[in-house]
């Protein structure tokens, strides 16, 4: 059964049991905060579901407790600004941010493959760019245009999906965070879908550095 | 991210806004064939919020205003809004400590949305 957190009208989540346990033990997850699952009519305190369940104790430190951050934050413009941004350069903004992403990407799963879509899709549109203007000085059209652009399209679409693969991958493992994306959201908006997400995992880190550091 | 890179990335931005005014001053786009054409205009034959944007720009660049509002007048309503929000930007990525992006509130944001939705659908007005 898979269970979610709700705090500060953020929900949390899907954990397993065992990931409720962990996290309390760690003090990611308080006692105090409301969990629900399919099953549940209202959210119970997590307390009441770990219940007698044992919960393995933390090892305790020798000095204060400190938050050391194991993988970079993603970046974090505001996702309604990648949009904009995106809307008045033509998208240019938001190709040079697929970019940005992916760099960051590299850092926290440096077996992702998006940074190289990305750069051969800039590689096209430079590509492209360039047998336009030869065509259209020499006023005639080159049909090899045309291929590029559908060449670009498939390798941009890869590209956000290889980005969409290895981000679930990276927040459902080595930072559990139950990151689920929507392939027609990816496909549709791309880096400015994943920039929401971001923006929101940056929110629950801060969080949860928060809560480290008042405890 | 070091601060190093950060600031090696700032830097690499700022060089890139400088050649793109350069570019922009050198080759009017009303007079260059190079410049790309808008995608959703060439697919849809609609002009999307940006459309006009680089003639625009270029217009600015050399100091006509009223020649650059009729190309597209929310590109130079926002133009020193972008301008103020990339250079505290560029200041606070080259400066040691911690980098956070300039806050926008959020209804300032969803305003400025609302604002890019009107235009796009007036300017494709059948008046227009």
């Amino acid at each position: 059964m898979n269970y979610f957190i709700d705090r500060d009208g953020q929900q949390y989540g899907p954990y397993t049991l065992a990931d409720l346990q962990r996290y309390v033990a760690s003090g990611d997850i308080l006692p105090t905060d409301m969990a629900r699952s399919e099953g549940m009519d209202a959210p119970l305190p997590v307390s009441q579901i770990i219940g007698t369940i044992q919960v393995p104790q933390a090892p305790v430190s020798a000095g204060p407790v400190t938050f050391a951050p194991q993988y970079p934050d993603p970046p974090n413009l505001n996702w309604g600004l990648v949009l904009l941004f995106g809307i008045i350069t033509c998208g240019l903004f938001t190709t040079a941010w697929d970019i940005v992403q992916a760099v960051w990407l590299r850092q926290i799963a440096p077996q992702s493959k998006a940074l190289y879509y990305y750069v051969g899709y800039v590689a096209n549109l430079v590509l492209i760019v360039v047998l336009s203007a030869m065509a259209s000085y020499q006023h005639v059209s080159n049909p090899l245009v045309r291929i590029l652009q559908l060449a670009g399209f498939v390798v941009h679409v890869t590209g956000r999906f290889s980005m969409k693969n290895s981000l679930e991958r990276h927040y459902n493992a080595e930072e559990p965070m139950g990151l689920l994306l929507s392939g027609i959201m990816t496909f549709l908006f791309g880096g400015i879908y994943f920039q929401y997400h971001f923006n929101d995992i940056v929110k629950r880190k801060n969080y949860d550095r928060a809560m480290v550091s008042a405890s | 991210m070091s601060g190093s890179g950060r600031r090696w990335i700032a830097n690499l931005a700022a060089l890139f806004g400088v050649m793109a005014a350069y570019l922009l001053l050198r080759f009017p786009p009303a007079e260059s064939r190079f410049y790309p054409r808008c995608p959703v205009f060439a697919w849809l034959h609609l002009l999307c919020p940006g459309c006009g944007g680089t003639r625009a720009l270029a217009a600015l660049l050399h100091g006509r205003v009223a020649e650059a509002v009729h190309w597209n007048a929310m590109v130079v309503g926002l133009f020193p809004v972008a301008a103020v929000f990339f250079a505290i930007s560029y200041w606070r990525a080259v400066r040691p400590g911690t980098f956070q992006w300039p806050a926008v509130p959020d209804s300032a944001l969803k305003l400025l949305l609302v604002v890019v939705g009107v235009f796009t659908v007036l300017r494709n007005l059948p008046a227009n």
